[in-house]
């Protein structure tokens, strides 16, 4: 069952990252971004990215990873055809060349949005670097330069995405209105430290990350038990 | 708002009719409602009237005479009889110094050009404080302050132009009671607010602008004669060359040092003239430098900032020894108290301000000083005791009676001689004791003056609903009839009432208690629940309809999720603009509301562009594939039926029957072939320089206040080094803009193509004839009233001429074209690049959204586009970015009705040029001109009646905050002032409309 092993292992990474999200924000975090913006930044994307690319990865191929070799051939969902989902060191190489253009692209919109151009360039690379890595890595690894799918998925034009493709878009879309959500306090007079640019965005970049996990979480979860139940339900008889 | 599409918009004449007159009504509900809220906003004021005598600060518990049966030789004579003055002059002369607009950092500052007044404050020889004017930080309600030392209402701004003889008591009225001679050189407007009151005078206009020395040589040239004289007592000298310099070119202007040592040269003339005379007169005499308000850092003012509202006031004597090394903070109506303790006369009835302690120490004795102390803290009781119902609950009243049982206790020791040390104590310890009493008192005041006339503004708030109501209702309905039968009948009761109630004349007995007031106000809860629930009904059936469509046009286009995100985020963006308004801090930084929703439209255009693009580029060569197999004829066929909105064609149809559909149905055409995805690509291409050039906008003029000092492209092209790049700029926008209003697709005439160009040439040399733009060859210097006038002219006539032609798609291009040029005439030179960036954004805009949305949709987005224009052209909320000097454009002095309009056109000629082009837009595209426009003016009335709506509620709850005069109202002021734009722009619509079919009517019978 590799569509459930799937399944368990966004469930897992998902609910991994939600607590470990809001863990992080719950412990002065806020704080110390305000003193050691760059440096935590810093921090936070090397981390974060990592962790996208590592657990999608693992995801992706868990199957490959940790199933039984017997399983590849009867169990690949059908539509995955084109999407060959073995893993591939040359597709690292892509998957890294389309995160460097997106990052380009959100780095693009940022400035377009208001970032400052001459001054903060360091945070407002940081800050697309994050928002890539939350947001579009997992795309990356899951399509890398399939561009139909890409274009699929954006238009939500394909009904037959995998959960691992739902839940990644889910929280690419909540980490970004989250960053966009982000920049509204910062014209507010209260002179908090966190109204600077890009520290309010980054703050909701991550709520909205978290957001987005947290509800694939309690979704798949949800899903798992009534499985589970009809299951148990139909062996009963 | 947005419920109202453009389906319900039937085609019947009878719909139609229907339709003006719901029109109409909300019209009429809009400016009654506003007139309701503004005139329940003026403060109401209720300050005693007529002049105060020295019997009315007389205060029977204070014992100064043997009212018991102590008594003391000394005191008997003065003060027996309640009639005779309580204070006793300190001081025989006065001249007083009025600088316009200067800030507290030119005198008090480290890097100060005013050497001599700063020498004799840090030697002791003068004594400086920081006067904190309240805003609005204007010149006549600072004048008012000055002299009476109340507070004048907010709506003073709006008579600053036309400023009418002051009745309250004053200072100069006081002076001229007290015997003293006034003499009163430099702005009119003192003559206009007290006229008769000089002995001699000679006033200069304070409306022209770009004069900056001629008006302060005017004032200068009667000083020496003026020192040498010896018939008057007190000497007013206004400055206003200072503020001219500002408006023109910012406070880091190079012409403000030697201007600022030239109002040093005058202290330090009048300083020593004073000391020479001194020496023959008994009395000294007080020469006193201050400013009405500051100057922003943009050069303006009005607002609220510290840089507006610090003023220096220096009183110079040859008396005071005393050095201060810190300019302690006063209120600017604090002067009014100090003044008139110096100088012995009664206290201005009205007046708010708590004498100067300080001052009083330091130029009279003790026992004075208290009794100036004592009369200014009755005085403020007094008004205390008409403006609050319960005087015995009040702190402030408390502690003045403590104050005046000391006092007593002092006066009686004094009376028996008790001459202890104890003396100086007891003193001390009133002082302070009065001190506390006064700011207290002062506070209390204050807080009571911001009074409202809260029934008209619910009126006001009732009327604005109302016409909302109206206005999104749908007229469609059978209801309508009977639910406007009501509406007419509430309205005019609410109308006769309010006529007979918030008048001049109101009575409060017959419209506060009346049960007629009970019956009025059920039939306006009963007329607005019938309205309520006739809107729900329809809003309900209408949404439930547009569902219904919808999911229709779902099944038909294959992206129209995007579509529906687009308008969904249209929607979004309405709310929270609205919800916006709660926070005083983003109706400072709206600017930065509209921006952001400005960028994140048109990234959501781009993104919908980058899929179809992508879309087209990858199905198109399958769709192209599969569709070669089959027979080759029905795909163009069909794409032909499908796609009434290709682009080429669509303008040259003009009308389509259906903008809803074919609208939602163009994303289909990329089946078509190469052609569309090269459009798409175009526009893609559009919407990013679209972005671009938002972004550069943002950075040309920064207002607001959070990030308003930081330098910006405006400023670096303000500089006087960088005149060539201005130029050149100006140069290349105008180009733009000539080529822009003069395009192939425009329907031009022969005598436009040639007007155009010729004003544009006008307005350059407008500019380069007062030295705002360089030319290469040498112009005499001048205002270039001429120029100017030609370029007016040209508009004129470009617009006349379309009138008399009578042509649409002719009438909207000429009168884009007639705004372009007033706009270009009106603004400032770096601002032309502006105008000519935002007509290009706008020609973009147009294309990259043609296919993306209904007319609703694009009318929302071209309003959006409006806002951010305006913010564009580097106005804000705050009444300081209000170009004054645009109203002086092509008039050889001040004309009062022509400099307000041409002010507000240059202030609101960025929404105006993007509502013409919406115009000119809906018309190429639809080309039917009655019913939508109808609908495109309900529209425009409906989402400016929502925003003044719910502004008017805010401003209703938030009325005691603390920002009430610095943000809250002269964003409404800002609303209304849009609102009667809009209001304007529509009716002007309207009646051309309402002429063009008589006259068509008239050709063809």
């Amino acid at each position: 069952m590799s569509a459930a092993t799937e399944n368990t292992a966004t469930v897992f990474f998902a609910g991994i990252s939600t607590s470990a999200t809001v863990l992080l924000l719950y412990n002065g975090f806020i704080e110390s971004l305000c003193t050691r913006t760059l440096w935590l930044l810093k921090v936070l994307v090397l981390f974060i990215s990592t962790w996208q690319l590592l657990s999608t990865l693992v995801s992706i191929h868990f199957w490959q990873f940790f199933g039984r070799a017997n399983d590849i051939s009867n169990t690949r969902p059908k539509v995955d055809k084109d999407n060959k989902r073995e893993f591939q060191v040359s597709s690292l190489y892509k998957l890294l060349m389309v995160y460097a253009v997106g990052t380009v692209l959100i780095y693009t919109v940022t400035v377009l949005f208001g970032a400052p151009l001459l001054n903060k360039q360091e945070e407002t690379i940081l800050f697309s670097l994050l928002l890539a890595s939350c947001a579009i890595l997992p795309g990356c690894c899951i399509f890398t330069t399939n561009w139909n799918r890409w274009l699929s998925v954006l238009t939500k034009s394909s009904l037959d995405q995998s959960v691992l493709e739902k839940s990644s878009g889910r929280v690419s879309v909540c980490t970004l209105i989250g960053a966009w959500l982000g920049a509204f306090p910062i014209p507010l007079d209260w002179d908090r430290p966190w109204q600077v640019w890009p520290i309010s965005c980054v703050i909701g970049a991550l709520v909205g990350y978290a957001m987005g996990n947290g509800v694939t979480t309690i979704q798949l979860c949800w899903q798992m038990l009534r499985a589970r139940r009809k299951n148990s339900r139909m062996k009963l008889p | 708002m947005e419920a109202v599409d453009f389906k319900y918009c039937l085609r019947g004449k009878a719909d139609m009719s229907r339709k003006f007159n719901m029109l109409l009504l909300g019209f009429a509900l809009m400016m009654l409602g506003i007139y309701f809220f503004i005139g329940g906003v003026v403060v109401v004021n209720d300050g005693f009237e007529g002049k105060a005598l020295w019997s009315t600060y007389h205060d029977p518990a204070v014992h100064y005479d043997n009212h018991s049966n102590i008594s003391s030789a000394e005191d008997e004579s003065n003060n027996k009889s309640t009639t005779g003055p309580l204070l006793v002059p300190a001081f025989g002369k006065l001249v007083i110094v009025l600088v316009d607009a200067l800030r507290a950092d030119y005198v008090l500052g480290s890097q100060s050009h005013m050497m001599y007044t700063h020498a004799a404050v840090q030697n002791g020889r003068s004594v400086a404080f920081t006067s904190v004017a309240r805003p609005p930080t204007v010149t006549m309600p600072r004048i008012k302050a000055l002299t009476t030392g109340s507070i004048p209402g907010f709506m003073d701004i709006v008579f600053n132009m036309n400023s009418a003889a002051l009745v309250e008591d004053n200072i100069v009225a006081q002076l001229r009671a007290s015997g003293r001679g006034v003499v009163f050189h430099g702005d009119d407007t003192w003559l206009k607010l007290f006229p008769g009151e000089f002995v001699r005078s000679d006033g200069t206009t304070s409306f022209f602008v770009t004069d900056y020395t001629v008006v302060d040589t005017n004032v200068t040239r009667h000083l020496s004669e003026e020192l040498a004289a010896d018939d008057w007592d007190v000497l007013i000298l206004h400055y206003l060359g200072l503020d001219h310099i500002g408006h023109l070119q910012g406070p880091a202007s190079e012409l403000v040092g030697p201007k600022l040592r030239e109002m040093d040269a005058v202290v330090a003339m009048i300083d020593e003239g004073l000391t020479k005379r001194d020496e023959t007169c008994e009395l000294p005499s007080l020469l006193v430098l201050c400013g009405d308000h500051g100057m922003s850092d943009a050069g303006s003012h009005g607002g609220a900032s510290s840089s507006e509202v610090e003023t220096p006031l220096v009183f110079f004597s040859s008396v005071f020894q005393l050095a201060f090394k810190s300019a302690r903070r006063v209120e600017q109506v604090d002067f009014v108290p100090t003044l008139a303790a110096l100088l012995g006369f009664p206290i201005p009835q009205n007046s708010l301000g708590v004498a100067i302690h300080e001052m009083l120490e330091s130029s009279m004795s003790e026992k004075a000083m208290l009794k100036a102390l004592q009369v200014n803290a009755f005085q403020l009781t007094r008004l205390l005791r008409r403006r609050s119902d319960d005087i015995d609950g009040e702190v402030g009243f408390w502690e003045y009676k403590h104050a005046v049982d000391l006092h007593n206790k002092y006066l009686t020791a004094l009376r028996q001689g008790d001459k202890l040390t104890v003396h100086h104590e007891t003193v001390d310890r009133v002082t302070k004791m009065y001190q506390q009493a006064m700011t207290s008192i002062a506070a209390r005041l204050t807080a009571k003056l911001s009074r409202y006339d809260e029934y008209s503004m619910t009126v006001g708030i009732v009327l604005l609903w109302l016409g909302v109501i109206v206005l999104v209702l749908p007229t469609d309905q059978n209801t309508a009839s009977s639910y406007f039968l009501w509406m007419c009948l509430c309205i005019s009761i609410i109308a006769a009432h309010l006529w007979a109630c918030t008048g001049v004349a109101r009575t409060s007995a017959v419209c506060e208690s009346s049960p007629e007031i009970l019956v009025m106000v059920g039939l306006a809860v009963a007329g607005s629940a019938t309205a309520v629930a006739c809107a729900i009904a329809s809003c309900a059936t209408s949404v439930l309809c547009d569902k219904s469509s919808n999911s229709v046009q779902n099944q038909q286009t294959c992206d129209n999720h995007k579509q529906t995100a687009v308008r969904g985020f249209l929607r979004l963006g309405i709310v929270l603009h609205i919800l916006s308004f709660a926070s005083s801090s983003f109706v400072e930084e709206e600017h930065q509301t509209w921006y952001f929703f400005f960028t994140s439209l048109n990234v959501l255009i781009l993104a919908s562009h980058i899929v179809s693009l992508a879309q087209s580029l990858f199905n198109g060569k399958e769709l192209r594939n599969a569709a070669m197999k089959p027979a080759t004829g029905t795909p163009h066929k069909k794409f032909h039926e499908t796609c009434p909105a290709n682009k080429t064609q669509r303008s040259k149809e003009g009308a389509t029957a259906n903008d809803h559909e074919s609208a939602g149905s163009a994303n289909l055409c990329f089946t078509g072939g190469d052609t569309p995805s090269r459009d798409q690509m175009k526009n893609l291409l559009r919407c990013l320089l679209v972005l671009v050039l938002a972004r550069l906008l943002r950075d040309w003029n920064h207002t607001g206040s959070k990030w308003a000092h930081l330098p910006d492209v405006g400023d670096w092209l303000n500089d006087r080094r960088h005149l060539h790049y201005l130029t050149a700029a100006c140069f290349a926008a105008m180009l733009l803009l000539v080529t822009l209003l003069l395009r192939r697709e425009r329907k031009l005439t022969a005598l436009r193509s040639i007007l155009v160009p010729i004003g544009f040439l006008s307005i350059y040399c407008f500019r380069a004839r007062r030295e705002e733009l360089w030319s290469p060859w040498q112009l005499a210097s001048s205002d270039g009233v001429t120029e100017a006038r030609a370029a007016y002219a040209c508009a004129v006539i470009v617009v006349a001429e379309a009138v008399i032609r009578r042509k649409d798609q002719l009438f909207t291009d000429a009168l884009v074209a007639g705004w372009t040029l007033l706009s270009a005439l009106l603004l400032r030179p770096s601002n032309i690049p502006v105008l000519a960036m935002i007509s290009y954004v706008e020609e973009l805009f147009k294309h990259s959204t043609r296919s993306q949305w209904n007319n609703d949709g694009s009318v929302i987005a071209y309003l959006w586009l409006s806002q951010a224009s305006f913010f564009w052209l580097g106005n804000s909320n705050s009444l300081a970015t209000v170009d004054v000097a645009a109203g002086y454009v092509g008039l050889s002095g001040h004309q009062g009705a022509l400099f307000i309009l041409l002010s507000c056109a240059a202030t609101y000629c960025g929404p105006v040029l993007c509502l013409l082009c919406l115009l000119r837009t809906l018309l190429q595209l639809s080309g039917i001109r009655g019913q939508h426009l109808l609908c495109t003016c309900q529209m425009l009335l409906c989402s400016r009646c929502f925003v003044l709506a719910f502004y008017s509620v805010v401003v209703y709850v938030e009325k005691y905050h603390l920002f009430i005069w610095s943000v809250f109202l002269p964003k409404l002021l800002y609303e209304v002032c849009h609102t009667v734009v809009t209001l304007v722009f529509v009716a002007g619509i309207q009646l051309i409309l309402v002429c063009m079919t008589c006259l068509d009517k008239d050709k063809s019978l």
